[in-house]
């Protein structure tokens, strides 16, 4: 882990300041962390990676929403002046397109990525969106996810921390909703993410806790 | 109809028909030199390959006992990999349950790497017997039709190749200007021979039995139709199977047709609609409704895309161009003795944000000077994303490779990766012998004269550039077989330099570049001649080592500014006349499937009647011609005088259609549509009229074509104004404003 970039203001940027209220930083506790709902979630995903970077930390992300946006970084970075390129050398991306690349990116690269770039967070965005291609049947996509989950589990187990980020089930994939209701059993730490009235609030579904928080809806048209 | 006609002969020589998995080999349909039809059996045994961990390899191998499979250890490589490694080959001696079979190991044995598992058997056999569809071949027969020898007498790689007597039957539906599920009253149509018969019954049993009588008559090769997958043989075979008379579509009388349901999925963002399939055993059924290349190639180029591809002809009537893109890249994986994955899990390479930046980039833009301009040339280079991968050796392989890391000649411009420069990846080794045979084709085009001639060599052409243009594609594809995104993101960092390149020799001759997208550049010298620029053509395809050539010079050609900001410019958008009087047109209603056909025609007129001009001077000239085009237009329309033909509008649907929350007009026509009992999908095309654009009551607002009955109206001021903006974007950088327009096209009062 190096050194914090620049010293953090919250005023600077409300979005990660309500974000730093509840969610971050990361600490250790919260092992296999899922944010899912509405599809801002994804771009508390970058914000979330933004801010490890800005702490001085690395953070290896795997994007498979097709969603990474490398300016909302640097936008993050301005924001609280550090340099953009700071920021996005530290965060270390892989795409994935199909939930066979996602499975195998988790079970089979993770671990290592994780150890080249001394990073103790990973963000998984958007990791169901390649599980509910119809093109894969729903009992290979299950297993693929059982699997996917279980070395979650393990790098959970061993110190990391995982923050997966689940836009809600589209209509027309509603028949892989299970999927989603495994991720969510299998998390340690589970918050909804709902856009209503111009806000949009973050509710702590963690067993034994029932925290919310709000984030103006305009502070995230602005990202 | 003769089915089995007595095989005299044990040597046949024709043409291959059609080829599809039987109980114990490969049912093989032969049309020979005597117009016979044979169907033969060919004892062929499709293999699939195994590896992982021993103990889930041996109970894999154990459930395979009592299965109609042989078992062998063989040699084979992964691409990529320089090593061979051994992988247990399972060749099944029936090949009709090879899909099963596999399928029930890869549900069960989960650990268990399986390739060659998924691939098209016929296409597996085109691989094996080295064949192709409606290839020239010799074939050795035992008296029982069992094949002992079969092998192409000519090559997919022929352009003066012969075709086969094919006897083809059409079917379409009179009366159907839209598409016929949506409703209306029809009649069955029949082409064949040279004579159209219109199969005019009220009863049905009647009208199946006059059908039934013409296929058992003329009993053609291939069954062309409109909308014969969705909508004419789904009813016939229901009314068939209602009034239990037989339909003889088929001439296998094995076989039942096959029927693949419709589905809706997204490619490239968008969600398409697939009308689904009915295909036959023995016989072709090709629905030109149903069919991206038949619209693009016609039938000349199916069969081309066919014959280089090996995939069979109704699948690639019906399939995306990058399946045969994938089937051309896994025969040379196949022959090459490299796996199929069946599913690939290649990943991509982590890289910084900062790198990903740079390395996610498409092909580069020089944004367009808007307006019109006179004496300009236009370059393009030609297929220049696959000449890039034959050129730079781009393959999901030869990128970061471990040999060339350190060659400083490896290195992609601009990002981090580098290619190989050791092995040619399997990428270019596919796509060179396209490449040289589009160009053959080009050249044979430019020596012949004679017009049916040319009509089928521009046809085979464009199969193939089709098949070039996906090939990048593909590159990136989530489900390529092949796919990688660093070759991807390596031949964009290619084109952009190649432009880049292209650009400082035009300027360094003295040439301003007005305008570029990826692989066309528009240049302006002034008086320079056609020489120059061929000569300027020469210097960058000398410098690049990538073929350019003058796509041709403009009297005068104008880019269009955006229509939401005039000040924007914007790059799809422009009109110009060639120097040969033809006209290239992009991004206007005339060339967009949504336009009503009376905004198109409008638009058609006024670019013709600009299109007399020669210089910029006789363009403003020939405005006030084009201003009363536009005003004749709205007479009519307000007169209301267009017919329903040319006031439909085209939408597709973007989502389920029960799925809509706004009333969109596109909404509003499917949710009547679908209160008529209509079944839509996602992605389907629904054509309406705008009845009353501004109308309280949605369904008042626009009206489905197929429900149109004779008390219908159109709203002619929204098509008024969607002809005044067909109109503006043409006219307005030549100083004709909107309010002018407006004012000058009025129907109420001519204004001078």
């Amino acid at each position: 882990m190096g050194e914090p970039v620049h010293p953090l203001d919250d005023r600077a940027d409300p979005l990660l300041s309500a974000l730093r209220r509840g969610v971050l930083p990361l600490s250790q506790k919260d092992g296999l962390m899922l944010l899912y709902g509405h599809p801002a979630a994804l771009v508390l995903g970058l914000y979330a990676a933004a801010d490890r970077a800005l702490a001085g930390e690395a953070v290896v992300y795997l994007d498979g929403a097709n969603a990474f946006d490398p300016f909302v970084i640097s936008r993050v970075a301005r924001t609280h002046r550090a340099q953009p390129r700071t920021l996005l050398t530290s965060i270390h991306v892989a795409r994935a397109f199909t939930c066979h690349q996602m499975e195998r990116l988790v079970s089979d690269c993770l671990a290592t990525a994780l150890s080249r770039y001394q990073a103790r967070v990973a963000i998984l965005s958007g990791p169901l969106e390649t599980f509910y291609d119809e093109a894969v049947s729903s009992d290979e996509a299950t297993r693929l996810l059982k699997r996917m989950i279980t070395s979650l589990q393990k790098l959970s187990r061993q110190g990391y921390r995982a923050l997966c980020l689940c836009p809600s089930v589209s209509p027309q994939h509603q028949n892989r909703y299970g999927l989603l209701m495994r991720l969510q059993a299998a998390a340690t730490r589970l918050i909804r993410v709902e856009d209503a009235e111009g806000l949009l609030s973050l509710y702590e579904e963690t067993a034994g806790s029932s925290k919310q928080w709000q984030i103006p809806r305009a502070v995230l048209e602005h990202v | 109809m003769t089915l089995k006609p007595a095989l005299s002969h044990t040597r046949l020589t024709g043409w291959l028909l059609d080829v599809y998995p039987d109980r114990t080999g490969m049912a093989v349909w032969f049309l020979d030199d005597e117009g016979r039809r044979f169907r033969l059996l060919d004892p062929y045994h499709p293999a699939f390959y195994l590896t992982g961990p021993q103990p889930d390899l041996l109970a894999a191998l154990r459930t395979l006992r009592n299965a109609p499979a042989t078992v062998r250890l063989v040699e084979r490589r992964e691409l990529g990999m320089h090593d061979t490694m051994p992988v247990t080959e399972v060749a099944v001696c029936q090949p009709i349950v090879f899909t099963t079979l596999v399928r029930s190991l890869i549900r069960r044995f989960e650990h268990v790497q399986f390739y060659q598992a998924d691939v098209s058997l016929p296409q597996l056999y085109f691989y094996d017997r080295q064949l192709f569809p409606l290839a020239r071949c010799e074939v050795e027969v035992t008296s029982h039709g069992i094949i002992q020898a079969i092998h192409a007498t000519d090559s997919p790689w022929d352009t003066n190749y012969g075709m086969p007597p094919l006897s083809i039957l059409e079917l379409s539906l009179e009366g159907a200007s839209f598409n016929p599920n949506h409703g209306g009253t029809f009649h069955l149509v029949v082409r064949v021979d040279r004579q159209e018969r219109r199969l005019e019954h009220t009863d049905h049993a009647d009208l199946l039995t006059s059908f039934n009588t013409l296929l058992q008559r003329y009993d053609p090769d291939v069954l062309i139709t409109d909308w014969g997958d969705s909508y004419l043989l789904p009813r016939l075979l229901m009314l068939a199977s209602q009034l239990r008379i037989p339909l003889a579509l088929n001439r296998d009388p094995m076989r039942s047709v096959e029927i693949r349901p419709p589905r809706s999925y997204f490619s490239y963002g968008r969600i398409l609609a697939s009308a689904g399939a009915r295909t036959l055993y023995g016989r072709l059924h090709i629905d030109r409704q149903n069919s991206f290349v038949m619209a693009e190639t016609g039938f000349a180029g199916l069969i081309e895309q066919a014959r280089v591809t090996k995939v069979p002809l109704q699948h690639m009537a019906r399939t995306t161009t990058g399946t045969g893109i994938t089937s051309m890249q896994m025969e040379h994986a196949h022959r090459d003795s490299i796996l199929i994955p069946y599913r690939k899990r290649q990943t991509e390479e982590f890289k910084s944000a900062l790198e990903l930046l740079h390395t996610d980039q498409g092909g580069l833009v020089f944004a367009p000077l808007s307006g019109y301009h006179e004496n300009v040339g236009e370059l393009d280079f030609a297929s220049m994303y696959p000449s890039i991968m034959v050129r730079f050796n781009v393959s999901p392989e030869t990128v970061n490779c471990s040999c060339c890391a350190h060659d400083p000649l490896a290195r992609v411009p601009e990002i981090k990766h580098h290619t190989c420069r050791q092995r040619e990846g399997l990428v270019p080794r596919t796509l060179r012998p396209l490449l040289n045979k589009r160009a053959q084709y080009k050249r044979q085009l430019a020596a012949t004269a004679d017009s049916a001639a040319r009509w089928v060599l521009d046809q085979r052409q464009t199969a193939l550039k089709w098949l070039l243009v996906v090939s990048f594609g593909y590159l990136g594809y989530k489900n390529a077989r092949f796919g990688r995104i660093e070759a991807h993101e390596s031949v964009t960092a290619y084109s952009r330099d190649i432009l880049l390149q292209a650009k400082e020799s035009a300027e360094a001759t003295g040439f301003r570049l007005l305008h570029a997208i990826v692989d066309s550049l528009w240049l302006h010298k002034p008086g320079a001649t056609r020489a120059d620029y061929e000569a300027l053509a020469q210097a960058i395809s000398a410098r690049t080592r990538l073929p350019i050539a003058v796509e041709g010079l403009y009297h005068w050609i104008g880019f269009l500014p955006s229509r939401v900001n005039p000040r924007m410019p914007v790059h799809n958008q422009f009109a110009g006349v060639f120097e040969t009087g033809e006209m290239k047109v992009r991004g206007l209603e005339v060339r967009r499937s949504d336009a009503p056909l009376v905004v198109k025609r409008a638009q058609a007129e006024i670019l013709r009647c600009l299109g007399d001009a020669k210089t910029l001077r006789e363009l403003r000239e020939a405005v006030p011609r084009g201003i009363e085009i536009v005003r004749a237009y709205r007479h009519y329309l307000r007169e209301g005088r267009a017919r329903l033909e040319e006031l439909v509008i085209s939408k597709s649907l973007s989502q389920d259609p029960r799925s809509y929350r706004h009333e969109t007009r596109t909404a509003i026509a499917a949710k009547e549509l679908l209160g008529h009992g209509v079944k839509l999908q996602a992605g389907e095309s629904l054509y309406y009229v705008i009845t009353d654009a501004p109308a309280r009551l949605p369904h008042d607002r626009v009206r489905a074509a197929a429900t149109i009955d004779g008390t219908w109206s159109y709203d002619a001021g929204a098509y008024e104004q969607l002809l005044h903006n067909a109109a503006l974007a043409i006219l307005s950088p030549l100083g004709v404003e909107s309010a002018l327009l407006d004012r000058l096209t009025s129907p109420v009062g001519r204004v001078e």
